[in-house]
């Protein structure tokens, strides 16, 4: 990870000073048993070529308590310009970025010099065309290296002419923007240095928003995009199942996989149950679950307990209502049957709920792939009756839509309520 | 008068004082007929206790006995409690006992009844019926006479109690009246001398012709009437010879036959004991195929007579009722094994009781469910000791190992089959039933294969789970590792009864290397070895791609038979998860399976799948993202970090910087190195093409496991697979028992890891390696001095870095290694003996779970 600054002017001892560095000496700084590193290469009255790096130590920039595989400990930071580096040279350039050099050279800290930094390795996921719309709106010449094909690593030269504190400014907040690696947490103190670098030339950068969501991952100082949609069709979906359940004897409700229990928690207004089970195989939703359940007032506390219907568990059996909401199509095709054989062979509820996405009603959202990544399938209404009639042969069938009904697609959730014929 | 001594018992003494009780038992002590610890007497624990003996109350006032006799109450008490206590753990440990006290009161009897029943011992009463004047003569020739007006009181009370006492349930009483006395021990009825081996045969249920098949499938030959074993082997029946199968009757009288003559013998059992009562006459319900033997008797009957009949039903009985209720095989009276039909719990073994009786015929029965059958407590998993417990009564598919017990009940009647398991020799013979004569309904085997891929109790895993193994060991998985296992297997696994094995994890040399410039090196794996006795090892290039565990059947009935999924076969990763996308994997098994059909695999070995441990080459076809982001990224960052600055350093004018330039010279060289050496494990691959396929265990073919082989075997396989292979790759390995040897591995290793191969793996040559009766390593991997670039970064063998690495301590990944290591085999036999893919699910499932365990993974 290393800096380059290269400039011929008349005054290039000057910028030796803004640089608050002694061209006499090579400058070494241990921070974390990092080497931070300042050596001029060239250093004359007209030209000054110095480069700042660091040779980090392997074995410090891994944290052993937290390595669980083996890319915690083979990985790009050593070598990237990333925010570790730029943390690690920021106090040898503190001069520099806050232009405050001795009295004497005050003068030139707003005089622009005609700059070229070189910055590299970049381990980044952009193009080079990206990079160039990040630099050429702030007057650089961008010219990007590689030294394979596939341009893993690249290195930028950018050329400037421009003032020392202004140009490291912009280089350290957009170095971390072109950095893939998310890893390195930016605390509330980075977030008011960025607006103190940003200052003048943040604001009229045309990818400003891009600049700042990269940047900070701050997201909440950004407007998410609604996905207003999707919450209404989950309140929709829970409403629809709630009122189902109200309908039916309900003494004993089971949700199986029931996530972070939102539905849980409407069905557990219902001050007729008397037993809920909320359950999951995920232990992070369990979590999730618990701390959520533990901030509500419930008529009936549910149990959560930990379950998949890969495995039985006897204290299922003999529901009132069995719930499946959002569980099928997140479960291969060819497992289905074994399923549904031990909900309705071995729990023998007497009713069961199901929700599951309608595939037709994707042409509505203009959706060319399915809902989510993990979805193994989305029915059309066809394909869904008849799955559960031959799913629950023991059972009678009310079908149901859950949104806004399309003419023509029908509604984007689809449910079907069965009862056992006893 | 003959007292017959069983091996243990409570012999209570009852008589007046002075009817001569000490004096007798004296006597036997003096003959060497009773061993003086085999008597406890109440005086002497007075004495023990409180140093008196005896309290004379006839030489004080009659205030002052008062007193005395409060004392001697109270002294009593504690004597009696030691006495209790010593009685009660002789009793629990089946030895012979004579209390020696005067037990003239019904409640102090009761107390040795309910310890004799709890311990599982006869109580028998030596009482002492002697004249009054012969008691009185005894008193007045004693130290401290008790007086006439106590003995009289005594006697008046031991005449009162006497017809008591004959009507309570002593297992035996005898009555002495002065005569001499000997004494009888009993050879215990369960010791049975191993001798030249015996066979002891599952439930036969009258599936006679499946019998004799089996009988002479063991080398008995007919002389005369009897069958015998030319090396003098002989027959154990389990028990249930009879009843629901056709020829009950004429497989009793081959029984009758062998028992009576000596050669053969049985143990009690369900049906055994039901016939037995029916043969006396008793009013017993004649069901579950009992009514059976009545119409077979029937028919005798009407051929023979009733006379003939009647007395053949007399040595019937008798030779049913005589069964023990188990039997111990001993050698030099040392146990070995057991035999009960339903099982036996440890406390019972070498005893005999109405409970134990019961317990022995009809298993751990804790209720009946809502259809009237029993719901069977698995008594197994409570088996401590370190007997081989055999039993039968519950037909499993195959022979049920678990806990060091072994069911060999594989339901001939029910069309199963009729198992022989041969003592000492631990191995199985078996014959087909000719029928299922039981049908179809409630037929266990059925039940059984039905239930296969029933799914498993969340209530066994949910708070933590532990799993006995067939040898006995014990592997206990806590709550957290269990839940985030099974989370696993919800979420991300094939189906879990498609996850038959998760290889275990391999450790590297328990010490990192004496050599400076090194952090693994082959001496380190030899020591441990040597170490620990082994002098034969093998090593083993080790492949450097993907771990695969592969099953390959030979149709693909096999697959859907015992993996409920219709295909040739399925490649696992190490975690569970399907290896290739569905596609790919139906053309590698396609490819695979067309190799074996050529090489007439499956006739060859006669199985119906093999069950391959296996790595998948190159390493990019699995790893493709991780070298991209990983290895290739980090390649190229470091080369022009490094490469650039060199060029700075060197380009240098202002300034002397030669040492950092000298620095990045050697760490440019580092991130070469670390380029080249990835890429050895990497090469283009098209479908197909350019897939390698390196096994170096064939755990398992349909009959039998392989790990009685060694690896030399294995590597011969390895061998034959690769064979005219565009697949198969063959793996080079070197067999070391000496030092030389050991050397030569060592260059072999230089050689190979200085091109950038991975490694190599010494294992002890045989697969399972026990000292001591504790699992050795089964596999130590040493990995090559530039390969280790790829785990512990280009720059690992700079000298600060390695003194570092050197404190590396690898042991919980070695105590996991051993103990994924037994749950795969654990697992993999479960498999072959087909049972239910539950059952396999725990040995996976305990194996995911250590691996959920975070252990350094550069290790």
């Amino acid at each position: 990870m290393q800096l380059s600054i290269y400039t011929k002017t008349p005054d290039a001892r000057a910028v030796s000073y803004l640089l608050a560095k002694n061209p006499n000496n090579v400058y070494e700084r241990y921070s974390k048993n990092h080497a931070v590193r300042f050596v001029y290469h060239t250093m004359t009255d007209d030209e000054l070529y110095a480069t700042i790096f660091v040779t980090p130590d392997a074995l410090s920039l891994v944290n052993d308590e937290q390595a669980y595989d083996i890319t915690h400990y083979i990985n790009d930071r050593e070598f990237a310009v990333s925010t570790i580096f730029l943390s690690l040279i920021r106090s040898a350039l503190g001069t520099a970025l806050n232009g405050k050099p001795k009295e004497e050279y005050e003068k030139y800290v707003s005089q622009h010099f005609p700059f070229t930094f070189e910055v590299g390795p970049v381990a980044t996921s952009m193009s080079d065309e990206d990079i160039r719309l990040l630099w050429e709106p702030l007057g650089y010449e961008v010219a990007i290296q590689g030294i394979s094909e596939h341009k893993r690593a690249r290195f930028l030269t950018l050329t400037n002419s421009i003032t020392l504190q202004r140009a490291l400014q912009q280089l350290f907040i957009l170095i971390p923007v072109m950095d893939d690696y998310k890893h390195y947490f930016i605390d509330e103190k980075e977030q008011e240095r960025l607006q103190r670098y940003g200052e003048g030339w943040l604001e009229g950068h045309p990818l400003r928003d891009m600049i700042y969501k990269k940047a900070l991952r701050f997201r909440h100082l950004l407007d998410e995009a609604p996905k207003e949609k999707r919450v209404s069709l989950n309140t929709q979906r829970y409403e629809a199942i709630v009122k189902q359940v109200e309908k039916l004897p309900h003494r004993f409700v089971v949700d199986m996989g029931a996530g972070e229990g939102k539905l849980t928690e409407q069905l557990a207004q219902l001050k007729t149950i008397d037993a809920l089970y909320a359950i999951d195989p995920s232990n992070t939703a369990l979590l999730k679950m618990k701390k959520r359940f533990s901030e509500t007032d419930f008529a009936v506390a549910p149990t959560i307990q930990w379950g998949s219907l890969y495995y039985e568990d006897a204290d299922l059996r003999d529901a009132d209502v069995f719930i499946l909401c959002e569980v099928i199509e997140h479960i291969n095709e060819d497992r289905l049957m074994p399923i549904m054989t031990l909900i309705t062979d071995n729990y023998t509820p007497k009713n069961i709920i199901i929700t599951t996405p309608n595939a037709e009603y994707n042409t509505v959202y203009e959706l060319e792939e399915m809902r989510h990544d993990d979805h193994r399938f989305e029915w059309t209404r066809e394909q869904f009756q008849a799955w559960c009639k031959a799913a629950a042969p023991g059972y009678d069938l009310h079908f149901e839509g859950i949104g806004e009904k399309h003419a023509v697609f029908g509604t984007p959730t689809q449910m079907c309520v069965m009862t056992r014929r006893d | 008068m003959q007292l017959k001594l069983p091996q243990g018992a409570i012999v209570l003494c009852i008589g007046p004082s002075n009817s001569g009780k000490s004096t007798l038992l004296e006597k036997l002590i003096a003959e060497q007929l009773l061993l003086r610890s085999e008597v406890v007497s109440s005086d002497t624990y007075r004495e023990l206790v409180s140093d008196i003996q005896y309290i004379d109350f006839s030489t004080v006032s009659p205030e002052d006995q008062d007193v005395l006799y409060e004392d001697y109450q109270q002294l009593s008490m504690e004597a009696f409690h030691v006495l209790h206590e010593v009685v009660a753990s002789r009793a629990k440990l089946n030895k012979v006992t004579f209390v020696d006290a005067t037990h003239l009161r019904q409640a102090e009897r009761a107390k040795y009844m309910e310890m004799a029943k709890k311990h599982h011992v006869p109580l028998i009463a030596l009482v002492f019926d002697i004249p009054k004047e012969d008691i009185f003569k005894r008193d007045e020739q004693r130290l401290e006479p008790r007086g006439k007006k106590r003995l009289e009181q005594q006697i008046r009370t031991f005449q009162n109690e006497l017809r008591h006492i004959k009507k309570e349930p002593f297992a035996k009483l005898y009555i002495w009246r002065g005569e001499d006395l000997t004494i009888a021990r009993q050879a215990s009825p369960h010791l049975l001398d191993i001798g030249s081996g015996i066979d002891v045969i599952g439930d036969i249920h009258g599936c006679f012709d499946e019998m004799m098949a089996l009988i002479q499938k063991l080398g008995y030959e007919k002389k005369g009437e009897l069958y015998t074993h030319p090396q003098g082997r002989r027959l154990l029946s389990a028990g249930d010879i009879m009843s629901r199968g056709p020829k009950s009757l004429e497989t009793m009288l081959f029984w009758l036959r062998q028992i009576e003559a000596g050669e053969s013998f049985m143990i009690d059992s369900n049906h055994g004991w039901k016939i037995a009562r029916w043969l006396q006459g008793q009013k017993v319900t004649l069901q579950h195929g009992d009514e059976l033997v009545a119409q077979e008797f029937e028919q005798y009957e009407k051929e023979y007579g009733m006379e003939e009949a009647e007395a053949l039903k007399k040595r019937f009985a008798d030779m049913l009722l005589a069964a023990p209720s188990h039997y111990i095989l001993a050698r030099n009276n040392i146990r070995k094994a057991v035999v009960a039909h339903a099982g036996i719990l440890d406390r019972y073994i070498g005893k005999e009781s109405k409970r134990i009786r019961d317990f022995c015929r009809y298993g751990d029965v804790q209720g009946t469910d809502e259809r009237g059958k029993p719901i069977r407590g698995d008594w197994f998993m409570d088996h401590k000791t370190s007997e081989l417990i055999i039993w039968g009564h519950e037909p499993k598919l195959k022979p049920f190992k678990a806990n060091r017990t072994i069911n060999i009940d594989q339901g001939v009647v029910f069309g199963g089959q009729l198992t022989a398991f041969r003592y000492p020799e631990e191995s199985f013979v078996a014959v087909d039933a000719q029928h299922n004569y039981a049908g179809d309904a409630s037929n266990p085997l059925l039940e059984a294969k039905n239930k296969r891929f029933a799914p498993p109790q969340v209530k066994h895993f949910i708070n933590g789970f532990t799993v006995h193994t067939a040898a006995g060991e014990e592997f206990a998985i806590p709550k957290e590792k269990a839940l985030a296992a099974m989370d696993a297997f919800s979420h991300h696994t094939l189906p879990l009864e498609q996850v038959l094995y998760i290889p275990p994890t391999m450790s590297p040399t328990p010490q990192t290397s004496a050599l400076a410039d090194y952090l693994e090196h082959p001496a380190e794996a030899f020591a441990y070895y040597k170490k620990h006795g082994v002098t034969q090892m093998i090593a083993e290039k080790k492949h450097m791609g993907s771990r695969a565990v592969i099953f390959i059947a030979k149709d693909e009935q096999v697959t859907k038979q015992l993996l409920n999924t219709e295909a040739l076969g399925i490649i696992t990763t190490r975690t569970g998860r399907a290896f290739f996308e569905e596609e790919l994997q139906r053309e590698v098994l396609q490819a695979i399976h067309q190799e074996l059909l050529a090489k007439n695999y499956f006739d060859r070995f006669q199985t119906d799948y093999v069950l391959m441990d296996a790595e998948i080459l190159p390493w990019n076809l699995k790893a493709h993202g991780l070298i991209d982001r990983q290895y290739a990224n980090v390649a190229e960052q470091a080369l022009m970090d490094r490469k650039f600055l060199l060029n700075k350093l060197q380009t240098t004018t202002n300034i002397d910087v030669s040492n950092w330039a000298e620095e990045y010279a050697h760490k440019l060289k580092n991130a070469a190195r670390f380029d080249a050496v990835y890429q050895n494990y990497c090469w283009p691959t098209n479908e197909l093409q350019g897939i390698q396929i390196a096994p170096f265990h064939i755990l398992a073919h349909s009959q039998t496991t392989h790990f009685d082989k060694p690896h030399t075997w294995h590597m011969e396989m390895n061998a034959l697979l690769a064979e005219d292979s565009s697949l198969f790759l063959a793996t080079e390995y070197r067999l070391i028992e000496t030092e030389q040897q050991e050397q030569e591995a060592i260059t072999w290793w230089e050689d190979m890891t200085e091109l950038g191969h991975e490694g190599i793996v010494i294992k002890p040559l045989h697969f399972i390696e026990k000292r001591k009766g504790k699992l050795l390593q089964p596999a130590i991997k040493v990995r090559g001095r530039e390969y280790l670039r790829i785990i512990y970064g280009m720059d690992y063998t700079d000298e600060a870095q390695l003194k570092a690495l050197k404190k590396r301590n690898p042991s919980r990944k070695m105590r996991n290694a051993l103990q994924e290591f037994s749950l795969g085999v654990e697992g993999i036999e479960r498999f072959v003996q087909q049972e239910s893919s539950a059952r396999v699910h725990e040995c996976t499932l305990a194996a995911l779970a250590l691996e959920s365990e975070p252990i350094d993974p550069r290790l």
